[in-house]
């Protein structure tokens, strides 16, 4: 067999995926209920039966992730021996904070704690007890298996692109590792599931952080929060605002605004915290943290077998697990990307340890607030939260002083997320069809920011978010398998690669070396493995 | 007559006691209506952030609050400057009426402290119609008029009705309607069932109203100023209570009133949450104490259903099971879609709903039955009449599938809203109408009262087609000219919701469904707290879809199905997965024995 026909990823891959994506959103956009049900039947079926391959993946992911920014592997670095970071540590958590969680944690803040306190998978609602644990089912959802998903992907691309030469495409580290007749069709299915999951991925995020922009220019200066010409409006400023940031370049647009967005964050963090009931929030700040270490190995594998929970665990936990995997292509090229010259160990610390540790803090601060208001002063906020979600944030600002500020500052907040996210996939789309080009053509770039903007009207326009995300959720399925597979890939290397390491450490200075090389032809890296 | 005696105890012993003591509760008195609770509970939460302990009593009209006051079991109210000057006989009064009215009533041990700043005037009003009379002469000589108007006003001395009567000449066609509500009351007005309405200057329903005020052009009604009225001797135990009118002096304007009022009256939402949202704004109380979340649950009802006359009590039901919430009801062409697109939390349906009309969501169900409708007939001579011309309700409403069910009739000559029918019967456009009304409909009754029709029983068809339908009484007497009592069928009318047990077997929650058009399941609690708080203790209908009376018990599954198949078939593909994955990861490597590149 020749090798090299195997390698070489399709060409045509763009000639399939693109009707494809038309095809979805066509359907999305004439009959939005039914390409919801059919495609929620499906995943439905599939989680049902196999909620314990899920869980238990995504779970295998967070231990290895672990382990190999613990183990002996954590020294090899993603680039040359010689490589350095390109952007600072700060920056980078920023970046990679921002463009992994952003509009999400927003949305969410208040209001998956509150959804959790009042109706829990298991014991009785509007408890103490069910408070407590509420937090640390958050903390399940948004900590370390979130975070090791992305590593994991982003891990597994960067190695391969910055130590091999692979190229920007999900299928790149099969191609290199493995043989076989399968790995041709298996490498192109797994390029356009990520290019479809990314497209997909993104539109549906844009059109639902533009629901709740509407929703707070709503509560902040009376616009409707119905009116589709209104949302149109924010699209048309958003794109405008994303296209300018794609035609500045990676570097200096994601980077300024990034650390721009994740400063204001902290500053409203910071705010909440002090104008809240600080004690009672630091409080459950610890309190969560120590709960979700403790509750860590069970609830990581817990499948609820013996109690009836009504579809819980398909519904929150396994829908949150295969979103990150969803995001998974998306978030793990960008991630990669701005982590060439960091070694294993760094980049898994920081990549899964310190947004945790973050998001525990978000969720303890924003969940913390709108729970002490529903257990002592307010009560009906819960009941607000469980009928519109968007308007969870906006109304514990009520509750708190400068609440007009504060909403102003969070739309801030959720445009300048949107838009990160949205100059990245332009990015990152544009390098996946450029042949995974490093440096892909601001031509690429605009036409996609064109694309996804044009997507995001039209799911607007039918204003179902359903069914998008019905069909994000159906292409994360198969790239699950994928992103297991490219891990494999991953171990299979990484001990021939330490053995060079420790053998070029021993046999001379390290300036005896050619700086950063691009790796050699890998066709000889591996053996066949028939499978 | 016992329960009375008791009541009067519980409430007279206590008051009794604590009377004039410097720790006992300061006692409001508040009438009963809107602006005086919502000015009642405004003092209360004034009081209270100074920490002096208060409470409402209740006093129901001006005669029961003068009373009170003279025997000391109310310390403080507000009261309206010409009103009171009426009640004591009305006495030539120079200058301000406040210095009148204290240099008349010391005797009786209370005294009149400071204005709020907004007046609470009687206003008559009619429909904005082309010649509508611009004021009350000109309306005098237009001819007889059917009048609408609160109670007290018949019976006030010097102020009431018939002083009016008497000042402009007026001709009252009939007996006037009295209608407390005022939203009823306006309601009546615009629907034609009466032709002038008197109301207040600070109700909240007349903003947005085709209305237009007939001026006083004689100056018959004196000034109405709001202003507080405190007892003496509270005054000497609670001398900060003086200071509390000072406070509110001028604090409150005529607009603000008559929106505080809109607030109560027409969104339903609880007097006591108005008046303090209102204090906070005004910066008399701080924001962070005890506020609300003011995003409404919204209560949907089909436009056509007629069944408007039950909204205050069902937004009084609804607030019992959403603990801090205000409540609005909001018409719509189909109540049950409505709630299933989540745009409301609860719609308001009678049970034949659940069988006909619109396409039902399975996932709705019945939760609180908070009334019944009673089918009957409407006649001019006692039988009705089952071919000929026919009232009925219009097509494709509920109450039209009720009529069709009951009596088998399918055919109508005339459909309209039962006060429209009964008309149409009085007036012998046709011979027999059939209605469906709620037994406290004051429309409908008083529509049969003043056209003087019969309300008979209508016929029963033997096989009704509705599974709702529960054979039901209506006792003689119910209606003004209803010679006997009623066999007939009645259907209740309930609260509807999305099923919290069907809703999670579809999964409703979970964040992929968060901006889901799903509806939002109520809690069991808030289901137990809404049928407490209904006058109807009833269970929702058997044959109603309710997942809070105990669900049938589901048919044993067959121990192979295709699902069990695909599920297997999944299973064995992730293990065939993992097992591939686990070879591919341990195989040897054919090329490590070189070790350069690997």
């Amino acid at each position: 067999m020749n090798a090299a026909a195997t390698n070489r990823p399709s060409s045509r891959l763009i000639y399939v995926v693109a009707p494809l994506c038309a095809a979805m959103a066509i359907w999305g956009m004439i009959a939005p209920d039914d390409l919801a049900s059919t495609a929620a039947d499906i995943t439905g079926t599939i989680f049902a039966s196999l909620d314990w391959f899920f869980m238990g993946s995504v779970t295998a992911f967070l231990g290895l992730t672990l382990w190999l920014g613990l183990g002996r592997y954590g020294r090899l670095r993603l680039g040359g021996p010689d490589e350095r970071p390109e952007f600072s540590t700060a920056s980078w958590l920023s970046m990679l904070f921002s463009a992994g969680m952003g509009v999400g944690i927003l949305f969410w803040g208040v209001a998956e704690p509150m959804t959790h306190y009042v109706a829990p998978p298991i014991g009785s609602g509007e408890t103490a007890l069910a408070a407590r644990r509420a937090m640390v089912l958050t903390n399940l959802h948004w900590g370390l298996h979130a975070w090791s998903v992305y590593c994991i992907g982003a891990l597994v691309l960067g190695y391969f692109a910055f130590r091999r030469g692979g190229r920007w495409l999900a299928g790149a580290p099969l191609r290199l590792v493995f043989r076989g007749r399968w790995v041709g069709p298996v490498a192109n299915l797994a390029d356009g599931i990520a290019v479809v999951a990314i497209a997909f991925g993104v539109a549906g995020s844009l059109v639902m952080g533009v629901m709740q922009l509407q929703t707070g220019l709503n509560l902040a200066v009376g616009w409707s929060a119905d009116s589709a010409s209104v949302g149109f409006a924010i699209l048309v400023v958003l794109t405008i605002a994303y296209m300018l940031s794609a035609a500045t370049s990676l570097d200096k647009g994601i980077q300024l605004l990034s650390n721009a967005n994740v400063a204001l964050a902290l500053l409203l963090l910071v705010f909440v915290l002090f104008a809240g009931p600080t004690g009672f929030l630091l409080r459950s700040a610890a309190t969560a943290l120590g709960d979700y270490l403790t509750a860590l190995p069970g609830l990581s594998l817990s499948l609820y077998p013996y109690q009836d929970t009504g579809g819980w665990l398909e519904a929150w936990t396994l829908t949150y697990f295969i979103w990150w995997i969803a995001w998974a292509p998306f978030v793990g090229i960008f991630i990669a990307r701005i982590s060439r010259g960091r070694t294993i160990r760094e980049f898994v610390l920081g990549v899964t340890l310190t947004p945790t540790l973050l998001s525990i803090l978000w969720f303890a601060v924003f969940g913390g607030t709108g729970l002490h208001a529903e257990m002592t002063d307010h009560p009906g906020f819960a009941s607000v939260v469980a009928e519109d979600i968007t308007l969870a944030l906006f109304t514990l600002y009520d509750t708190l002083p400068g609440s007009l500020v504060l909403t102003g500052v969070s739309l801030v907040l959720i445009f300048v997320f949107l838009v990160t996210s949205a100059d990245s996939a332009t990015f990152v789309l544009g390098m996946l069809s450029s042949a995974g080009s490093l440096d892909p053509p601001r031509r690429q770039k605009l036409g996609w920011g064109v694309g996804l903007a044009l997507m995001a009207a039209g799911l607007l326009l039918s204003r179902s978010i359903d069914a998008v995300r019905a069909v994000v959720v159906l292409g994360a399925i198969p790239f699950t398998f994928i992103l297991i597979l490219q891990l494999v890939a991953l171990l299979r290397v990484l001990p021939g690669d330490l053995a060079q390491e420790v053998d070029r450490v021993a046999s001379g200075p390290p300036d005896d070396d050619p700086p950063a090389p691009p790796a050699q032809p890998t066709d000889t890296v591996d053996a066949e493995v028939t499978a | 007559m016992k329960h009375f005696v008791i009541t009067l105890l519980t409430i007279a012993v206590p008051l009794l006691a604590a009377c004039d003591r410097p720790d006992a509760p300061v006692r409001v008195g508040a009438k009963a209506f809107s602006e005086q609770q919502i000015l009642a509970h405004a003092q209360v939460a004034i009081l209270a952030s100074r920490g002096i302990d208060a409470e409402i009593v209740e006093c129901a009209d001006t005669w029961a609050c003068r009373d009170a006051l003279a025997r000391g079991t109310i310390d403080a109210m507000v009261e309206y400057t010409g009103t009171a000057l009426r009640f004591v006989g009305a006495p030539r009064c120079e200058g301000d009426a406040i210095d009148c009215l204290n240099g008349l009533d010391t005797e009786d041990g209370w005294t009149w402290h400071t204005r709020l700043g907004f007046e609470n005037t009687y206003r008559l009003f009619v429909r904005d119609d082309a010649g509508a009379p611009s004021d009350l002469s000109a309306l005098a000589t237009s001819g007889p008029m059917r009048i609408a108007c609160p109670r007290e006003f018949l019976r006030r001395p010097g102020d009431g009705l018939a002083a009016l009567e008497r000042r402009y000449g007026l001709t009252i066609d009939g007996e006037p309607r009295v209608i407390d509500d005022p939203t009823e009351r306006y309601r009546a007005l615009l629907e034609g069932r009466v032709d002038v309405v008197v109301g207040y200057s600070t109700d909240g329903a007349i903003d947005g109203l085709p209305l237009v005020l007939v001026e006083d052009d004689l100056g018959f009604f004196p000034r109405y100023d709001a202003a507080f009225v405190l007892r003496d001797a509270v005054t000497e135990t609670h001398p900060d209570l003086v200071a509390l009118g000072d406070t509110l002096a001028d604090w409150i304007d005529e607009p603000l009133m008559r929106r505080l009022n809109y607030e109560a009256d027409v969104e339903g939402r609880d007097p006591a949450e108005v008046a303090r949202a209102a204090l906070v704004e005004a910066g008399v109380l701080d924001d962070d104490d005890g506020a609300t979340s003011g995003v409404p649950v919204r209560v949907a009802v089909d436009a056509d259903d007629s069944l408007g006359s039950l909204s205050t009590e069902v937004l009084r039901i609804v607030r019992a099971g959403f603990i801090g919430r205000p409540a609005t009801v909001v018409e719509v062409d189909d109540a049950m879609a409505t709630v299933s697109d989540n745009d409301a939390r609860i719609a308001l349906v009678g049970a034949e709903r659940f069988f006909v009309g619109h396409d039902r969501d399975e996932r709705l169900e019945a939760a609180v039955v908070v009334g019944e409708r009673y089918v009957v007939a409407i006649t001019r001579d006692g039988v009705p009449t089952r071919t000929g011309s026919i009232g009925m309700p219009p097509a494709g409403s509920g109450a039209r599938s009720i009529v069709a069910a009951t009596t088998g009739l399918a055919d109508a000559t005339v459909e309209g809203d039962p006060a429209s029918l009964v008309e149409a019967v009085a007036d012998g456009r046709i011979e027999t109408a059939y209605v469906v009304v709620s037994l406290d409909d004051t429309d409908v009754r008083m529509a049969v009262t003043e056209a003087e029709v019969q309300v008979v029983a209508p016929p029963i068809a033997t096989s009704a087609s509705l599974a709702v339908l529960l054979p039901a009484r209506v006792p003689a007497g119910t209606f003004d000219g209803q010679p006997a009592a009623i066999e007939t069928r009645a259907v209740q009318v309930v609260l509807a919701a999305v099923s919290a047990e069907r809703a999670s077997r579809e999964a409703t929650g979970g964040p992929a469904t968060a901006m889901h058009a799903g509806g939002v399941p109520l809690r069991r609690e808030q289901v137990n707290a809404m049928a407490a708080a209904s006058t109807v203790a009833e269970a929702p209908h058997p044959a109603l879809p309710s997942a809070w009376t105990p669900p049938p018990t589901a048919a044993e599954s067959p121990v192979f199905t295709l699902a069990r198949a695909l599920d297997t078939a999944l299973n064995a593909f992730a293990f065939f997965f993992l097992f591939a994955t686990a070879r591919l990861l341990f195989a040897r490597r054919s090329g490590s024995a070189t070790g350069t590149d690997g």
